[in-house]
């Protein structure tokens, strides 16, 4: 399985089944060239397979977060389970990346700009 | 702390030793009947504790980790030692968002994450002999919350 995948001006990264340090650093190293492109502006984390996560996760969106928001660009997060959105909730994580619902990837992040 | 039941394990500090770390607490603590959301809740401090010992313990040198955990009652203790260069300013190290390391994907929430997901949290460090961090986990205390 892909790590990532691009549509237009959207990445889609796909988090492993564990994400900590090691993992996240992994995951950084091999999107790096992706994140990049200039005209790479919006990222959406899919957690669809994550079942392990500790702050390692919450890094890795903000490092994101900071590199994409100098473009004019977003991040939010996607299939995220009870368990790793008590954790993004108290990270304070969604206070920078939108939580979407399943069929807003194909949208890409466009409409949420704002926050 | 001389519990028959205590586990003792040492390992150099390579970040993939962080899964095999929590996997052997959420393994010790299957005996006190805990619920997923507190395995999850340990695996997630212990996993905290050894990333600070690799990350900022030891930084760019070598050393050994030592996980120490026993249970008693259905309490679980955990501690993580490690002899890197320890913490300069506890207080400051366990602020929500402060890292010393900004060029990596660090949060700063690995102090603030331990203290939520555990029932106690106390840190010695110093620049002569490192860190040690002890947790405990109390089982069948906290209520579901989701």
């Amino acid at each position: 399985m892909n790590i990532y995948e691009k549509m237009g001006d959207t990445i889609i990264v796909y988090m492993p089944r564990e994400v900590d340090d090691y993992a996240a650093g992994k995951m950084v190293e091999g999107t790096e060239q992706a994140f990049a492109e200039e005209m790479v502006r919006h990222a959406i984390f899919d957690f669809s397979r994550t079942t392990f996560m500790d702050s390692s996760g919450i890094g890795l969106i903000t490092r994101r977060f900071r590199q994409l928001r100098d473009r004019g660009g977003s991040v939010g997060v996607i299939n995220v389970n009870k368990r790793l959105d008590r954790i993004l909730l108290m990270s304070g994580i969604y206070r920078i990346a939108a939580r979407l619902d399943s069929g807003q990837a194909n949208e890409g992040l466009n409409d949420v700009d704002e926050i | 702390m001389m519990e028959k039941n205590r586990l003792i394990m040492e390992f150099g500090c390579d970040a993939r030793n962080e899964a095999v770390a929590r996997v052997v607490v959420a393994a010790m603590m299957t005996r006190t009947n805990p619920t997923l959301s507190e395995v999850e809740d340990v695996k997630t401090a212990v996993s905290e504790a050894v990333t600070n010992s690799i990350i900022h313990g030891y930084g760019l040198t070598e050393g050994n980790i030592l996980l120490e955990t026993y249970i008693e009652g259905r309490t679980v203790y955990i501690t993580v030692t490690d002899h890197g260069c320890g913490i300069e300013n506890i207080e400051k190290a366990m602020e929500p968002m402060y890292t010393t390391v900004t060029d990596g994907s660090r949060s700063g929430m690995g102090f603030s994450f331990m203290e939520a997901f555990m029932d106690g949290l106390e840190v010695i460090s110093d620049r002569e002999n490192g860190t040690v961090v002890k947790m405990k986990k109390i089982i069948g205390k906290s209520q579901e919350i989701y």
